[in-house]
C-alpha cells in the first residue's frame, strides 16, 4: 500500500529550484534514511510532504489524499529538527507535553507512548529538568501517542549521546518491525542510518539514488552527493 | 474601608477588572510560549494612537481602539509570515510610529491633559458604554480560549509541529492575533497603553517561578492577576495614583514574592 508519493514535484525558492522532478513512492512499513549534503532539500521534502509548503508543480499524497485532506481525518508523526531545544525556560511537564498532540489522546496510547521510550517515571518531569536526550524522547512519545501511521524525524538524532542514540535507534526498529509505521528520517549520520533503514535515498535536490543501503552507499554515489568529502563509512566497508 | 464601594467608578472599575484580569495572563502565557511579548507592548501603543485619534476626531475610543488594533495585529502577523520585515523589527515600526503619531494628535487635540489617563489608565475612564463592549469582548476571546486552548497551546509549542497534528494553523494564528488584539484594546483604558503589558507579562512570570506544570501556571497566574487587580483598585482610589500603575505596583510585589518563594525551592 502506497503511504506517500511524490510525482515529479518541483519546489523552488526566490526562483532557485530546492527540489526538481522528485519522484518517490513510499510503501506502508518503509523505513528511509534521507541523505544529503546541507541544503539538498531534505527538510523542504519533509514539509512537503506535511503540506506546510506547497510544489510549484507536481503532487504529493499520503495514501492518496493531498495532506491537507489526510491531516484533516489523520494526524501525522512528527518531530521538527532542534524541537527539543524549545521550551526549555518553560513550565510544561512530559505528561502535558505528550498530551497536547491531538483532540483527545486515549489513555492507553499515552500509556503506551510513554512506555515505548521508556519515560514512564519522567512523566511529571518539567522539560527544563531533563537531558537532551530525554526531552527528545518527549517529544517522540508525543508524535508516537497520536498513533500515527506515518512517522517524519528530522535529525533525531541531534544532541544525543551515542548510548541513548542506540536505544533511540531500537525503538524506531521495532515501531516499524512490530506495528508497521512508516518512517521517514532526515539525517546527516549515514553511518547510523545505513544499518537501521531499509532504504536510503541521497538528495542533492535531484534524487540522486535510491534503494538498499549496501546497494547505494558506494562511493560513486557518495561522491555524486557529497562531491568534496568522497569517503564515507557504509555497510560493505 | 467599604465606603470604596458606594462610587459608581469604583464598582464599574472591579467589574472590569473581573473581565479582564483572568485573560490578560492567559494571553501572555501564549505570547511569553511563543517568544512573542513585545507584541502585546506594540498592540498597546497603538492602542494609545487610537485613544489619540478618538480624541482628535472626538468619537467613541473603545470601538476605535479594538479596530485599529486588530488591523495592527493582524498586519504584523502577514508580515512576520512572509518574512518581508523581521518579526522584531515590523513590531517596532508599529510601536514607534503609534506613539509618535499620537502624541502628534494629542499636541492638536489641545487635550494634553489627558495624557496620563491613556498612558497609565484610570478609575474614570471606563464609561459605561464601554462596560458593554468591555464584557461582550472578554466573552468573545474568552471562549476562543476556552475551544481552542489544546490547539492553542500545540500553536504556540511549534507551528509546524502543530500543523502535522492536524491543526489548521493559518486559521488559528488568524484568530489569536484578533483576540490578543481584542484582549489588549479593551484592557487599555483601566491599565493604561503602557502599562496593559504588565497584566499580560507579569502574572505568568511569577507563576513560571514556582509552578511545575501549564496547568498550575494558568491557574496560579490567573490569580495573581486578578488579586492584583482588586488589590491595585485599593491602592489607586485611596493613594491616587493611576491604576494601572497601582496593579503593576501590586503585581511587582508578587513577583518578589514569588522570588523568595523560588529561593526556598517552593514549588505548585
Amino acid at each position: 500500500m502506497k503511504a506517500i508519493t511524490l510525482r515529479n514535484v518541483y519546489y523552488s525558492f526566490d526562483n532557485t529550484f530546492v527540489l526538481e522532478n522528485i519522484n518517490l513512492e513510499i510503501r506502508q512499513g518503509d523505513y528511509l534514511g534521507i541523505v544529503g549534503p546541507n541544503g539538498a532539500g531534505k527538510t523542504t521534502l519533509l514539509r512537503l510532504i506535511l503540506g506546510i509548503i506547497k510544489p510549484h508543480k507536481g503532487q504529493v499524497l499520503i495514501y492518496g489524499q493531498t495532506p491537507e485532506d489526510y491531516l484533516k481525518s489523520e494526524p501525522i508523526g512528527y518531530l521538527p529538527q532542534r524541537i527539543s531545544q524549545t521550551l526549555y525556560e518553560f513550565p510544561i511537564t512530559v505528561q502535558e507535553l505528550v498530551k497536547s498532540g491531538w483532540k483527545k489522546i486515549k489513555k492507553e496510547n499515552f500509556e503506551w507512548a510513554l512506555d515505548v521510550f521508556k519515560i514512564s517515571h519522567l512523566r511529571k518531569k518539567t522539560l527544563r529538568e531533563l537531558s537532551g536526550g530525554e526531552r527528545q524522547k518527549a517529544f517522540l512519545a508525543r508524535a508516537l501517542a497520536l498513533r500515527p501511521r506515518i512517522l517524519l524525524l528530522d535529525e533525531p538524532t541531534t544532541g544525543i549521546d551515542p548510548y541513548s542514540m542506540e536505544g533511540l535507534l531500537k525503538i524506531l526498529e521495532s515501531l516499524n518491525r512490530d506495528f508497521a509505521i512508516t518512517i521517514v528520517v532526515v539525517t546527516h549520520d549515514i553511518g547510523t542510518f545505513a544499518h537501521e533503514a531499509k532504504c536510503i535515498l541521497c538528495l542533492n535536490r535531484r534524487v540522486v539514488c535510491l534503494g538498499e543501503p549496501r546497494k547505494i552507499l558506494k562511493d560513486e554515489y557518495i561522491s555524486m552527493l557529497y562531491p568534496e568529502h568522497t569517503i564515507f563509512p557504509h555497510k560493505d566497508a | 474601608m467599604l465606603e470604596i464601594f458606594e462610587f459608581n467608578i469604583v464598582k464599574r472599575a472591579f467589574l472590569v477588572v473581573s473581565f479582564i484580569a483572568p485573560l490578560a495572563p492567559i494571553f501572555g502565557i501564549f505570547l511569553l510560549f511563543r517568544k512573542y511579548a513585545f507584541f502585546a507592548d506594540t498592540l498597546a501603543h497603538v492602542g494609545f494612537l487610537a485613544v489619540a485619534l478618538s480624541l482628535f476626531f472626538k468619537i467613541n475610543s473603545l470601538i476605535l481602539l479594538i479596530l485599529l488594533s486588530i488591523a495592527v495585529s493582524l498586519s504584523v502577523e502577514h508580515l512576520r509570515d512572509k518574512g518581508r520585515l523581521p518579526a522584531e523589527g515590523s513590531l517596532s515600526f508599529f510601536l514607534y510610529s503609534g506613539v509618535a503619531l499620537s502624541v502628534v494628535l494629542i499636541t492638536f487635540s489641545g487635550n494634553v491633559g489627558s495624557i496620563m489617563n491613556i498612558l497609565f489608565g484610570s478609575l474614570s475612564t471606563v464609561t459605561k458604554e464601554d462596560v458593554y463592549l468591555i464584557i461582550a469582548g472578554a466573552f468573545v476571546c474568552g471562549v476562543f480560549i476556552l475551544k481552542y486552548y489544546k490547539k492553542l497551546v500545540n500553536f504556540c509549542i511549534d507551528e509546524e509541529l502543530a500543523h502535522a497534528s492536524g491543526i489548521n494553523v493559518s486559521h488559528i494564528k488568524l484568530i489569536f492575533a484578533t483576540t490578543t488584539a481584542l484582549s489588549i484594546s479593551i484592557s487599555i483604558k483601566t491599565m493604561g497603553a503602557l502599562l496593559i503589558g504588565a497584566l499580560m507579562i507579569i502574572p505568568p512570570l511569577i507563576a513560571m517561578q514556582i509552578c511545575r506544570s501549564l496547568k498550575n501556571t494558568v491557574i496560579l497566574a490567573i490569580s495573581v492577576s486578578l488579586l492584583s487587580s482588586y488589590g491595585g483598585i485599593f491602592l489607586s482610589f485611596y493613594s491616587g495614583i493611576p491604576l494601572g500603575a497601582s496593579i503593576s505596583t501590586v503585581l511587582v510585589f508578587f513577583f518578589l514574592l514569588s522570588f523568595i518563594f523560588k529561593v526556598f525551592n517552593f514549588k505548585l
